[in-house]
């Protein structure tokens, strides 16, 4: 055991050297990676040849409160296609049956929403839990809505389905996609006048 | 010593093949870091033995299994980030390659293929039959052109830890079957 101490200690030292190059070298690449990454969870949003700038790169200042009611000032952003603008990317918050709801909501330069998805919740699990997979087409029904859409609840007299069971955790979510539209149609020239 | 070893090295094997991606990232982790191990322990075991011998076996482990995380990183974060929690347990293989008394330079290449083997047939079993689909997200490691096949439905139960079990237990009863004169 003795004789071997000098060699592992070589290996322990080659070994840490050689980590310590590949972590440098690679480190700006893999930084990106991740950056790429986190965009694609947020962007995932939009058709994927709908934009061709970095939304994510150029945020635009929304205050907190508010038709969006979000608790803290959050970034929304902008995408643009050949050089026009082609959808707005709002986040909303919504006060759901178990605790807040957010979602980001995009929606097209001409005010239908386009796509929303929930960025986080806590309804209840297998009632009304709005990130698993069968919820996705409910969510996607709200596609082409625009301001003039009648997006109440059928218990409310409306003409959307409610999740069986989950009444308060949809008024929730159709409030909020209806005030994200509002929010846009009241701020449209700022929002899509937002400087690349 | 060795059997338990090899046992816990079951755990990337169960813990990240719900996915066909994943599990091709992990086998071919395992494939490489295997293999270079047997390698680098081929001239040592001349100079070290005993202890001496899985002591180094568990630094050269770590070594790959470390440089392997970064390479990973360095294609994909979301691959990297799912496989984070099982790259350092390729290390237990690395240690039975120690107690073993092969002193061939390529011992590591026979457990590797098999590891990547097997991860590659449960990935594939359990995405086509849990999830319904086939090379999801295979654009992590594949490249954007890379898209998967979708089906409709599968069985829930296959793509958590405990299916994983069943499937392979299932497996191992095949193999069993087949190799029932072996046995005896």
């Amino acid at each position: 055991m003795k004789r071997a101490a000098p060699l592992l200690l070589l290996i322990v030292l080659l070994g840490a050297g050689l980590l310590a190059i590949l972590q440098h070298v690679a480190a700006p690449r893999i930084e990106q990676q991740r950056q790429t990454a986190a965009e694609r969870t947020l962007l995932d949003l939009l058709p994927a040849g709908g934009y061709d700038n970095r939304p994510l790169q150029n945020p635009i200042a929304l205050p907190a409160g508010g038709l969006l009611g979000n608790p803290g000032a959050e970034p929304g952003y902008l995408a643009r296609l050949n050089g026009r603008p082609s959808a707005v990317l709002l986040p909303v918050s919504a006060r759901g049956y178990e605790g807040p709801i957010r979602l980001l909501v995009a929606i097209t330069a001409d005010g239908r929403l386009l796509a929303s998805k929930v960025l986080q919740q806590q309804e209840t699990p297998g009632l009304a839990d709005l990130l698993a997979p069968e919820r996705a087409h409910w969510l996607g029904g709200f596609t082409d809505k625009t301001l003039e859409a009648n997006l109440k609840l059928r218990a409310d007299g409306g003409q959307i389905d409610q999740i069986a069971g989950a009444t308060v955790t949809s008024r929730a979510v159709t409030d909020a996609l209806q005030r994200a539209l509002r929010f846009f149609d009241a701020e449209r020239e700022r929002l899509l006048g937002a400087q690349p | 010593m060795k059997r338990s070893l090899q046992l816990l090295a079951l755990a990337p094997l169960l813990g990240c093949t719900d996915l066909l991606i994943k599990a091709l990232g992990i086998g071919l982790c395992g494939l490489l870091v295997l293999l270079l191990c047997g390698l680098l322990l081929a001239p040592l075991r001349s100079r070290l033995h005993g202890n001496g011998l899985v002591l180094a076996a568990l630094l050269i482990g770590g070594i790959l299994a470390s440089i392997a995380t970064l390479a990973l990183q360095l294609f994909s974060a979301e691959l990297a980030g799912a496989l984070e929690l099982f790259l350092p347990l390729l290390i237990l293989p690395c240690l039975v390659l120690a107690l073993d008394d092969q002193h061939t330079a390529l011992a590591g290449l026979r457990p590797g293929l098999i590891f990547a083997l097997v991860a590659t047939l449960l990935g594939g079993l359990r995405e086509l039959l849990g999830h319904g689909s086939l090379f999801a997200h295979a654009d992590r490691l594949l490249g954007p052109a890379a898209s998967g096949w979708y089906w409709s439905s599968g069985i829930p139960l296959l793509t958590h830890a405990a299916g994983a079990f069943i499937l392979f237990g299932l497996l191992l009863a095949l193999l069993r079957h087949f190799n029932q004169d072996d046995a005896r």
